[in-house]
């Protein structure tokens, strides 16, 4: 499963808290649908570092990075990189 | 924590003890009735370098490591049983963890070097009237006009509020995002028109410690006394959280070692029917019970400091220390009046405040009841 599949997955299972909500567009506001609120985020945050065995932290914890399952791939990718 | 210390750690933890005990615990008593907050005793920290431990070394602090500050904290509050001095401390290191991590560089200089040496006092403003661990239902707003922010609402409840010189304080700057997105951070100085300190409020315990409401009316500052971004409120505020439970863990580890000590030594000369009342069970269990918390107390915050050694997340892991810990003092606290019997009720014997004192433990920094509920989403639910 590439890392866009797996973020998905993981805030569909995890972080969705609506169970009609079977699936998420990679430009859907994860923020304005309420999906990522202040317990959500530790969620997230907790799940991609151990999931890409990275560190998130100071200027790359911004909304921007969290805004999107695009945003938050891009993130990851570039912290790959 | 008495785990793999290394020479200069152990060091550092008896300097402190030996400092803590000798200078910071004359007339508690009085000023615990008074509800007095000590300066000269925490100008006396200052100068040992307590408040400057975890900030960095290019802004005139000691740069320590997590753990190392954490056994430092320990060694603290196991020698000074002023507990409010000590959290008026930790609200210190905690204001200096989050201006380090998130700060621009201008505010760094410009406030670390002072925060540092005790020169100014700060605080963290997010708790309002309506507004406790539901953040959803703050009411302070910044609104931002060209180059400034106009502050409007009350901050409630905030610790060294009444004294300080900085606060870093959260206010919803877009209402639209207000759970998560629209709270903003924003430093404001003492002498910033409109804002004010009120008085501070009486409370059962922590009584040195000063907590009062903060003010703010058509209150303007610079928009560059944001704290990162706009919007990164919650999540600055969740950061710097998750090391204010670490760090009060690590001082609940401390005053519950001393509490742990004060009762073996009590239940060993205390002599009843001719044998010390260590001798009877009903007495020994409650001291058992306190070694198993003491010596699971240490294991967590040993944990935490070295996953923030590592620079790991570690938000499970600070709120099951707050959690335990916590809970554990509280309850040591409790079982050690029994013990003492009659003379733990007695103020002059200084084991009731430790009880009044821990109480609070288990509600600032998030209820135990929270704890529980960060716990039990960040597992899985």
């Amino acid at each position: 499963m590439d890392s866009k599949s797996l973020i998905k997955q993981f805030i569909l299972t995890q972080l969705v808290k609506d169970s009609a909500t079977k699936d998420l567009s990679d430009i859907d506001s994860l923020i304005d649908s309420g999906i990522i609120d202040s317990l959500a985020i530790m969620k997230l945050l907790s799940f991609l570092e151990e999931q890409f065995e990275i560190q998130i932290g100071g200027d790359e914890l911004v909304m921007e990075n969290f805004e999107t399952i695009d945003a938050i791939e891009q993130m990851i990718a570039g912290k790959k990189a | 924590m008495s785990l793999s210390l290394t020479e200069e750690q152990k060091s550092l933890q008896q300097n402190i003890i030996k400092f803590a005990q000798s200078e910071l615990n004359d007339n508690l008593i009085e000023k615990d009735n008074n509800a007095e907050f000590n300066r000269t005793n925490w100008k006396k920290c200052a100068e040992l370098g307590i408040m400057s431990l975890m900030v960095p070394e290019e802004y005139e602090g000691t740069g320590a490591d997590p753990l190392t500050a954490f056994i430092a904290m320990e060694a603290l509050s196991y020698g000074c049983r002023d507990a409010g001095l000590v959290h008026a401390i930790v609200t210190q290191q905690i204001c200096i963890v989050l201006l380090s991590i998130f700060g621009s560089d201008l505010l760094k200089k410009r406030y670390l070097p002072k925060l540092a040496s005790g020169e100014l006092i700060a605080s963290q403003a997010l708790t309002e009237p309506e507004a406790g661990s539901d953040v959803s239902s703050m009411t302070s707003r910044a609104i931002k006009k060209a180059n400034e922010y106009i502050i409007n609402g009350r901050k409630t409840f905030t610790t060294n509020g009444p004294i300080t010189d900085v606060v870093f304080l959260f206010a919803v700057t877009n209402p639209e995002r207000i759970k998560f997105g629209g709270v903003s951070c924003i430093v404001i100085e003492k002498g910033t028109k409109g804002f004010s300190r009120d008085k501070p409020v009486d409370k059962m315990g922590l009584r040195t410690l000063l907590n009062g409401d903060l003010i703010f009316e058509d209150c303007i500052v610079s928009a560059e006394n944001i704290i990162g971004k706009e919007g990164q409120g919650m999540i600055i505020f969740n950061e710097t959280i998750e090391w204010e439970r670490a760090i009060m863990a690590a001082t609940h580890l401390g005053t519950l070692r001393r509490i742990f000590e004060t009762c073996v030594n009590y239940a060993n000369t205390r002599v009843q029917f001719k044998k010390p009342i260590g001798k009877n069970q009903s007495i020994s269990n409650k001291i058992a019970d306190m070694r198993v918390n003491l010596e699971l107390s240490e294991l967590i915050v040993e944990k935490i400091g070295k996953l923030k050694n590592n620079k790991k997340r570690a938000a499970m892991e600070c709120s099951i220390a707050k959690l335990f810990v916590s809970e554990s003092l509280k309850s040591a606290a409790l079982e050690a009046i029994q013990i003492h019997g009659g003379y733990g009720f007695m103020k002059e014997f200084e084991i009731e405040r430790d009880l009044r004192d821990s109480i609070a433990a288990t509600i600032y920094s998030g209820t135990s009841e929270m704890q529980k509920n960060i716990i039990a989403s960040l597992s899985g639910l």
